[in-house]
């Protein structure tokens, strides 16, 4: 619903170290403006919203029945989620981390205000999709086709592995 | 024992009215309804899953009105088998024990036993979903009385059941009160079923218990209407009772006449059950005339339905007949069972 630059400037008004909670974070030792964390929070709140539906989804499919069943047993709500609940619908919560995963490699919009690049172990490290639209602006289309096959690679082969890994487990 | 005292319960548009009842120790108690009519609603208010606006719950004098599922130690077997995938029927049965932390050399020695009293010794090692039907009530039962629960809740345990397997799950079911020391609660719509497990009947409608009463007197003198027609009356006829030096007469709404061997006065249902009609058997009293409008095959001979004067009645004969057949019926003055027209 809202644009994902605005959503970055919604974060950087929350978190930067002016505004909203930022000086009580600062004061912490936890900044959020261009550093790994807020890239990831940042990422995750635009993207989460696969996995909770993902897993929203399959939680519906379950009959309340069988958690009143286990109840009744003997076992509490969380022995029950873990035993019951969790094996039903770990494979849904699985393949809603990766449909996540997938929106936040794509991610440019709100990382350009929040995180355009990340000062991570002595480095400046630009997001792949940031580099990448640097890159065109910069070189143009010849120049960022290397990266972008590169980046589309890496999608496809994360991919295949984990779907393989979620069917045959 | 179980008390149910004065309890209140509303879920959206429905609502339970002042449930009480009690269940003694080793009793089998039915709840009969009609669907919707709240039976499935009163097992899961016992089971903790809803909360009462008001009354009271109580398990051998001890008040569970509040406590969650857990805590109540009331095991509830649904309708649709509840398996715990992915674990086997072993792991489906130790469930409730793990989960109360029994230690595993008691937890063999209780499934031991369960799996035993229900002749399931060989599926503990089969996956729920390759059961049959039978089979998998007898592991929902096994799961629910390794636990030794206080009481046991069964939601219409029989209905996803073929009728071949019907008959050794009753009689398993019927044996539970005295073996496990336990009262039962088993709510269904099927009068067959009540009247063969129970030794106690309550009968629901619209979220209110109408009457309670043993399955002899529930299916023979049904006090409301409702409750006749749940049992098994399919001909109700309003009319106007008066009483006569041998039991009464009812003047039907169609201008005829039936008598009664029970004395009452004023407005009335008639009842007849089907079986208690007969075909042309020459008796004077009650002899009506009509022909045949509809034939239908049941398991035990054929059901019709006689149109006698614009009234319906309906009758179990054995032999074929057509349909469009002139017929006489004789209903016997003690088969017509008449309830008030007041009320329910």
């Amino acid at each position: 619903m809202v644009p994902h630059v605005v959503v970055g400037i919604m974060i950087v008004l929350a978190f930067s170290s002016q505004y909203g909670i930022g000086p009580f974070l600062q004061k912490i030792g936890i900044n959020m403006i261009d550093t790994l964390i807020g890239a990831i929070v940042t990422v995750t709140y635009l993207s989460a919203t696969y996995s909770i539906r993902v897993t929203e989804s399959s939680i519906k499919t379950i009959n309340p029945d069988i958690e009143l069943t286990a109840r009744t047993l003997g076992s509490s709500p969380a022995f029950t989620f873990i035993h019951v609940i969790v094996p039903r619908i770990w494979k849904s919560i699985a393949n809603g981390a990766l449909l996540t995963w997938a929106r936040a490699v794509a991610e440019v919009g709100a990382l350009l205000v929040v995180a355009y690049y990340v000062y991570f172990n002595g480095n400046d490290v630009y997001p792949a999709s940031i580099y990448i639209y640097e890159g065109f602006e910069a070189l143009g289309l010849a120049g960022v086709v290397k990266y972008s096959a590169a980046l589309l690679i890496i999608v496809l082969v994360v991919f295949i592995i984990y779907r393989w890994i979620l069917r045959h487990i | 024992m179980l008390q149910i005292i004065n309890v209140n319960l509303t879920l959206g548009t429905f609502k339970l009215n002042s449930i009480s009842l009690n269940v003694e120790q080793q009793e089998y108690m039915i709840i009969i309804g009609k669907t919707a009519s709240g039976k499935t609603t009163i097992l899961k208010t016992l089971a903790g899953a809803y909360k009462p606006s008001s009354g009271k719950i109580l398990i051998d004098g001890s008040d569970i009105t509040t406590l969650p599922p857990e805590k109540r130690n009331i095991a509830y077997v649904s309708q649709i088998f509840s398996s715990f995938d992915p674990m086997n029927v072993r792991g489906n049965i130790e469930f409730g024990l793990k989960a109360r932390g029994v230690p595993k050399p008691e937890r063999d020695q209780l499934i031991n036993g369960v799996v035993k009293d229900l002749a399931i010794e060989h599926l503990l090692d089969r996956m729920p979903a390759t059961l049959s039907g039978g089979e998998q009530q007898r592991v929902s039962l096994a799961r629910a009385l390794v636990t030794r629960p206080k009481i046991l809740l069964l939601d219409e345990p029989l209905s996803m059941i073929d009728p071949e397997t019907k008959g050794s799950i009753v009689r398993l079911l019927r044996a539970i009160p005295e073996k496990y020391n336990i009262p039962v609660v088993h709510v269904t719509h099927e009068w067959d079923e009540a009247y063969s497990l129970a030794s106690r009947i309550a009968v629901i409608n619209e979220g209110r218990i109408i009457e309670v009463g043993d399955p002899e007197q529930i299916f023979s003198e049904p006090r409301s209407y409702l409750t006749a027609k749940l049992v098994g009356f399919y001909d109700m006829h309003k009319g106007d009772a008066t009483v006569t030096d041998s039991g009464s007469t009812i003047k039907l709404e169609n201008g005829l006449e039936l008598k009664s061997r029970m004395k009452i006065n004023g407005s009335v249902y008639a009842c007849v059950r089907p079986e208690r009609i007969k075909l042309n058997d020459g008796n004077e009293v009650n002899t009506l005339e009509g022909r045949i409008i509809e034939v239908f095959r049941e398991r035990f001979g054929y059901r019709v339905i006689i149109n006698i004067s614009n009234i319906e009645f309906t009758a179990l004969i054995g032999t074929k007949p057509k349909r469009g057949d002139a017929v006489k019926i004789t209903i016997p003055e003690d088969s017509v069972y008449v309830i008030p027209a007041t009320g329910i």
